[in-house]
């Protein structure tokens, strides 16, 4: 006696189940073993960020950094900003070492709240100058705009 | 009647090879660098953090699995319904960062620093799910039901 085949919707459940465990296997190795692996927390690492009345009450220097598009940095930018962004952050980088000083605060800005680019620039800045005294604007130039229309 | 099969067949092959190709390189980019894809899942603001890491791991094992298992024609049906589930789920993903105005890279195809055209990406998750859910049609054990 022979079992009788599986029905075809059966057959490609369980064939798809079995594509689904087979890439948890070299997944779980990944997260483990790749030598890029992401770093494991329960909350996003990211800068400080802080807002723009915050920002005037502070007394120490502040360099500012546009890491918007180059485009959007010719048009129009914070006053003194320097432009860094992740498109050119090797041409941009020996800019920013020539003019940043060690006791200023950094504050980092991009478009508005909708974007990232602030965030990957300060964050990158940390990691490979070990700068601290760095913060992301909130709301990014959108803020700006308002509160210097 | 005849000639069409052998057009039909070439065809089909055609449409596997631009499917499987096209899933397994974007999971080969993508395995290459799981931090840099896991930050670009970030940026779309749509799961909590560790779940953008688990993801950021599994999908591309899953993206290259489901291609190789379309290219060997085996577990065919099974990988490209899972195909056209992903392209169903990245559609979805792109479209709701295109509304909410996301100036983001859509990490399709492993990080890069330049942000791409939300609308392009949209356009291709829609065109490769098609392609998937027309080959799944095809394939003999759905196609004889």
């Amino acid at each position: 006696m022979t079992a009788a085949p599986a029905s075809p919707t059966r057959q490609i459940l369980r064939d798809s189940a079995r594509l689904l465990f087979l890439a948890l296997i070299p997944a779980i190795l990944a997260g483990w073993l790749h030598p890029k692996h992401p770093v494991w927390s329960w909350s996003k690492p990211g800068v400080t960020e802080v807002n723009l009345s915050e920002i005037t009450r502070w007394s120490a220097p502040l360099s500012w950094i546009d890491a918007r598009s180059s485009a959007a940095f010719q048009k129009e930018h914070v006053p003194g900003a320097i432009l860094l962004n992740e498109d050119q952050w090797e041409q941009q980088l020996p800019h920013f070492l020539e003019v940043w000083q060690p006791n200023a605060k950094i504050i980092v800005y991009c478009d508005s709240a909708a974007c990232d680019a602030s965030q990957a620039v300060a964050l990158r800045l940390q990691r490979e100058l070990n700068l601290s005294s760095i913060y992301v604007l909130q709301e990014g130039w959108a803020s700006w705009l308002q509160s210097n229309p | 009647m005849a000639a069409i099969q052998p057009m039909k067949t070439i065809a089909l092959w055609i449409c596997r090879l631009l499917l499987g190709g096209t899933f397994a390189y974007a999971a080969v980019q993508k395995i290459a660098e799981p931090t840099a894809f896991a930050t670009d899942i970030e940026h779309f603001r749509l799961l909590p953090h560790p779940l953008t890491l688990a993801l950021a791991l599994y999908l591309p094992w899953l993206e290259l699995f489901c291609s190789a298992a379309v290219l060997a024609r085996k577990y065919e049906p099974s990988a490209l319904l899972l195909i056209a589930l992903m392209c169903g789920v990245f559609f979805i993903a792109l479209t709701s960062a295109w509304c909410r105005d996301l100036d983001i890279n859509c990490g399709c195809f492993g990080h890069s620093n330049a942000t791409s055209a939300l609308p392009w990406a949209i356009a291709r998750s829609l065109a490769l799910g098609l392609l998937a859910l027309l080959l799944f049609k095809q394939s003999p054990s759905v196609s004889s039901q």
